[in-house]
């Protein structure tokens, strides 16, 4: 039964967990590979048989994010890394533009809460709107928001252009 | 969807068998039945757990004791270091003090000799006592004077023990020749009983068996040390070696005894000694002659399981 019930909700969110991290790791489809294994491989051993969680998605993107993170900065200091040895040279042809790994790391190091509507944005594709009304605020206060929370990630990147306000 | 965003359906369905299998592993782990130990076997594992633990806290006991133990011997062996530095300290300024004297001649040459040879003797009980301390150190034990005791970090304390004791019995037998001399003297001029200086010579022989038997012992621990005797074997001989010696003794002191208490009993019969003197002579020559007749069983007994 919980076997069962553990492969549905697998079969549930690989894509949406797949396409979260892709869209993370600037289109690495072996990084996201070997991600979205880690992850589940974790909740399979600290998801309880009994209780499982509540909204599984959420649970398993934020533990994805974080083994990213993880890795990434792992990446930056030295070329040790569990997954892949050699960061990837670059996008794939016909990947999503999500940015590079820097770009990541420098949004994830902002505060949550700007880290959180950059990704919102850029990463998963929500439009002003859609943020607004997830978040109960005015358009107008998501565009400020966004506007400020650019210009903290400009501060954090070595000077590479401007940070555009289309979605990536 | 971007063709990135999506993973492959290959991907997908390694990664649902992977967990699936992972999943059925967790089941198996979980419901595994329980293999069934007899009560005796686990109260046996307890108990040999118990022991091991026991016999490892009796292990760290016994070290600790010995650390202590070893400090104890060290401190025991120091002090006689110390004591024998202050007698020999003592024995020389009192030495100095007899040879002024005789310098003088208010003391005779053999009260000289007797200082010089008390100082010596004092050195080499500080040279024996600095011996023990450094074996101490070295074994971490008391000293063992045995003919089989083993070379101490590759030192012979027991040889050198030995021969500390014949150097001393040397100077013993010095001393003894030295009065052996003064009695002839005054035995050439009259002024004592032939009898004393023969006294002195007896005394002189049981000095030099003495010193012949350290001789043996160290004869018999070179040959323990070069894998000639076994350990039985040299503690029989070294046992014989003394049996024989205290049998050579007992039998000149009886001879010596003997012929003194026939003095006495002439001198008795002159009524020029008393007959207390005879008695004590008499008592002494049954005590020797009983020491004899032990010494010979021992002799005896040494031979026979030689």
């Amino acid at each position: 039964m919980f076997e069962q019930q553990w492969l549905a909700i697998y079969r549930e969110t690989v894509r949406p967990l797949y396409g979260y991290m892709s869209r993370r790791t600037g289109g690495d489809r072996a990084l996201t590979e070997d991600i979205v294994q880690e992850t589940y491989l974790r909740a399979l051993g600290r998801w309880d048989p009994k209780a499982l969680p509540q909204t599984p998605l959420a649970w398993l993107k934020l533990v994805a994010r974080n083994i990213l993170i993880d890795h990434l900065r792992q990446r930056k200091r030295g070329p040790a890394s569990v997954w892949t040895s050699d960061p990837p040279a670059g996008p794939e042809p016909g990947k999503d533009d999500c940015g590079s790994s820097d770009l990541f790391l420098a949004v994830t190091s902002l505060d949550r809460k700007k880290a959180g509507l950059l990704e919102e944005f850029y990463y998963d594709g929500m439009s002003v709107r859609e943020i607004a009304e997830k978040r109960g605020l005015s358009e107008k206060a998501v565009e400020g928001l966004l506007r400020r929370a650019r210009q903290a990630l400009k501060a954090r990147l070595p000077d590479q252009g401007p940070v555009g306000g289309q979605h990536a | 969807m971007p063709k990135t965003l999506e993973p492959d359906m290959e991907f997908v369905e390694r990664l649902e068998w992977q967990l699936a299998s992972e999943l059925r592993r967790s089941r198996l782990k979980r419901s595994a039945p329980r293999i069934a130990v007899p009560r005796a076997a686990v109260a046996a594992a307890l108990l040999a757990g118990i022991l091991l633990a026991g016999v490892a806290a009796i292990k760290a006991a016994e070290l600790v004791q010995d650390s202590w133990r070893k400090k104890i011997e060290i401190a025991r062996a120091e002090t006689e270091v110390r004591l024998q530095e202050a007698r020999l300290e003592t024995e020389r300024g009192q030495a100095a003090l007899v040879h002024e004297r005789y310098a003088v001649g208010l003391v005779s040459e053999g009260d000289d000799l007797l200082a010089t040879t008390t100082q010596e003797r004092s050195r080499l009980g500080l040279e024996r006592s600095r011996l023990d301390l450094d074996e101490v150190r070295r074994s971490g034990a008391p000293p063992r004077d045995e003919l089989y005791a083993p070379l101490v970090g590759g030192r012979d304390f027991v040889s050198e023990r030995l021969q500390l004791e014949r150097r001393g019995a040397e100077l013993g037998l010095k001393v003894l020749e030295a009065r052996a001399k003064q009695l002839e003297e005054r035995q050439r001029l009259g002024l004592i009983a032939p009898g004393q200086a023969r006294s002195a010579g007896s005394d002189i022989a049981a000095r030099r068996t003495r010193i012949a038997e350290i001789g043996q012992r160290l004869d018999l621990r070179k040959r323990f040390l070069a894998a000639a005797l076994s350990a039985v074997r040299v503690e029989i001989a070294g046992r014989l070696a003394t049996a024989q010696a205290n049998l050579a003794v007992a039998r000149s002191k009886v001879e010596d005894l003997k012929e003194r208490k026939a003095r006495a009993e002439t001198r008795r019969d002159l009524g020029v000694a008393s007959p207390a003197e005879f008695e004590e002579l008499a008592d002494a020559l049954g005590a020797a002659e009983a020491e004899l007749k032990l010494a010979a069983l021992e002799v005896g007994i040494l031979e026979k399981v030689k």
